[in-house]
């Protein structure tokens, strides 16, 4: 298990209390191996997002060890979690979560921010990841002036600034059409493939099996399914 | 702190309603602390204007508006005690002043020894500033119109009845109690106020050069037990300190300062709050993505101090012109130039006070969060 860039073991994470609680993931052990893009789908409650949610460190199981890249990470405090997010792991959500004050590029540069680390190797790599996900001419335009799919593109150029070796992405198509997504799924596919990237999304959407390696499925979480595209 | 910066620029009806915000508190503590300084400043300027380095008052007087009589024979034993070099006397009562068209109008004579002080307003004779003109008054020039005095001088007028003449104006002795101060020598006043022979009110003492004024002061007050000792400066103090806290005015005047600050901290703490809470999933992304909680930390609090410069700037503008149009109606107002100066580090600590309740609501906000769309 160590040996799997992320990996979470027999881990479980319930809601509520006592009288009304919901068992989010129960004992669900899963690896995922550079280069990978899996695939986690689902029904809504299967505890897909919480799935993330611990392998991204943004909390700790009741019970597991989550690892990434060889580490044991749930005894991490809060301090340290944060530490790792900013160096190892990128996000892209749902609702893209760009900030609504800033335009594209500082969009981007908000994560060399956040690092301490602005400077003008940070500034060119910010316009090169921009320019190529096709918006190289959209640099200064504010979220409200983007669509679904450029937004979710400056997102991606965000989460990979700080070149993170793993990617957890919340149904990052579910707010866009057809083609927006289609170029999502491609450029996350790419980034596994040719950067060596390991991608976790989360999607309702069947159509990301054509672009993943790997899908788990899960219902009342468990892991119902688990295999190779 | 770019993130602050745009979010600022980005939402300017925020950032203008906060800096509203600042500005009046700004304005109500530059404006309140005007009226609060001049009103400290008036309420000792007489003890202030004095050169006299101990006061010998009545027990239990509180300020110099207030007296009570003390013996006179008491300027002779203050005078015999070792370090002493020269004592005078000053009087004080509210009188009745008759203005030229026949009207009245209650005021705070005041009468002095020649010797009190040279910023002391007495009424000496034009070519010989050592000789006192007899009956003579001089008045506050702001209170030459409530006496009916603002045309040419002299002017006959009557003090308690006894025959009285205005003969010159001084400036900085407004009063703060509604009742002008009028000045004339102590042999008027006394004669005025028809205080007895053997009584007066204040004695002020100077010393030899090189005594000690601690030494000096025990020594009067152990040959005067029965009267209070106090330095120029301790009884300024005292006046002040009694103005402030037991009259109402002095209350008001305070409590109006202080809330300014206070008005100002409710009104910048709801606006930062505000704008945090319509914005805290992005500073759940921002925990999520790897900021630390002293970067959000830096975030709201750099918003806090941009909105807080912004309203001091503000404030200081429109608090110049109106301190200066309070002057007219309001004489002993005062503002010095520091004042505007102390109050921007108040100011300051007001806006990063008023962020703290957000800091701690963005700081708590689950990164998870995120994932919710």
């Amino acid at each position: 298990m160590p040996e799997a860039i992320l990996a979470a073991k027999n881990v479980s994470m319930s809601y509520g209390s006592s009288g009304t609680q919901v068992r989010a993931l129960d004992d669900v052990s899963l690896s995922f191996d550079t280069g990978d893009l899996t695939l986690i789908m689902g029904p809504s409650g299967s505890g897909k997002t919480t799935l993330l949610s611990l392998l991204g460190c943004l909390m700790t199981p009741e019970n597991g060890s989550v690892f990434v890249d060889g580490a044991e990470v749930t005894s991490l405090d809060e301090h340290e979690r944060t530490e790792l997010r900013r160096g190892q792991i990128g996000f892209i959500f749902q609702a893209f979560r760009l900030f609504h004050s800033l335009s594209a590029f500082e969009n981007v540069m908000i994560a060399a921010e956040i690092a301490g680390t602005r400077d003008q190797e940070r500034s060119d790599a910010a316009h090169q990841s921009l320019g190529k996900l096709g918006l190289g001419d959209k640099l200064h335009l504010k979220p409200n002036a983007l669509s679904g799919g450029e937004k979710q593109r400056v997102a991606i150029a965000r989460a990979l600034l700080p070149n993170p070796k793993i990617l957890l992405a919340d149904e990052p198509t579910a707010a866009l059409d057809a083609k927006a997504g289609r170029q999502i799924g491609e450029i996350l596919r790419d980034l596994a493939v040719q950067q060596k990237r390991t991608i976790v999304v989360v999607s309702h959407d069947h159509r990301w099996a054509n672009f993943a390696h790997r899908t788990v499925v899960l219902e009342d979480g468990r892991v119902v399914d688990d295999r190779r595209n | 702190m770019r993130l602050a910066w745009y979010n600022i620029a980005h939402d300017r009806t925020r950032f203008l309603v906060t800096v509203l915000g600042i500005t009046c508190a700004v304005f109500l503590m530059i404006f309140q602390g005007s009226i609060l300084l001049g009103f400290l400043q008036a309420s000792s300027r007489i003890i202030d204007s004095t050169d006299a380095d101990l006061w010998i008052t009545g027990r239990g007087v509180q300020c110099f508006e207030f007296p009570v009589s003390v013996e006179r024979r008491l300027g002779a034993i203050a005078h015999s005690v070792r370090g002493v070099d020269r004592t005078s006397r000053i009087c004080t009562r509210l009188v009745q002043f008759r203005k030229t068209d026949g009207s009245h109008q209650l005021v705070d004579l005041v009468g002095a020894d020649t010797d009190v002080g040279p910023q002391f307003p007495i009424p000496r004779m034009a070519g010989d500033s050592s000789a006192i003109e007899p009956e003579a008054l001089v008045v506050d020039k702001s209170n030459a119109e409530l006496l009916n005095v603002a045309v040419h001088l002299p002017l006959d007028v009557e003090v308690n009845e006894q025959r009285a003449h205005v003969v010159g104006e001084t400036t900085g002795f407004s009063s703060f109690l509604g009742s002008p101060y009028v000045f004339t020598s102590y042999a008027d006043a006394s004669r005025y106020i028809n205080l007895r022979p053997e009584e007066t009110m204040f004695i002020l003492v100077r010393l030899q050069a090189g005594a000690s004024i601690q030494n000096v002061r025990r020594g009067l007050q152990a040959r005067m037990p029965n009267v209070d000792v106090w330095t120029r400066e301790e009884f300024s103090r005292k006046a002040r300190f009694y103005w402030i806290t037991q009259t109402g005015a002095g209350g008001a005047i305070l409590t109006a300062a202080l809330l300014g600050f206070f008005i100002g901290l409710a009104v910048v703490s709801q606006s930062i709050y505000a704008t945090t809470m319509e914005n805290i999933e992005e500073f759940a992304t921002l925990k999520a993505l790897g900021a630390s909680n002293g970067f959000i930390r830096r975030v709201i609090i750099s918003q806090a101090v941009v909105c807080g410069i912004g309203g001091y700037i503000l404030g200081l503008l429109i608090t110049s012109p109106m301190i200066r149009a309070a002057q007219t109606n309001i004489p002993w107002v005062s503002a010095p130039s520091w004042l505007p100066l102390a109050t921007f580090l108040p100011t300051l600590a007001m806006c990063v006070s008023a962020s703290i309740i957000s800091v701690r609501a963005a700081m708590a906000v689950e990164p998870a969060k995120v994932f919710r769309a």
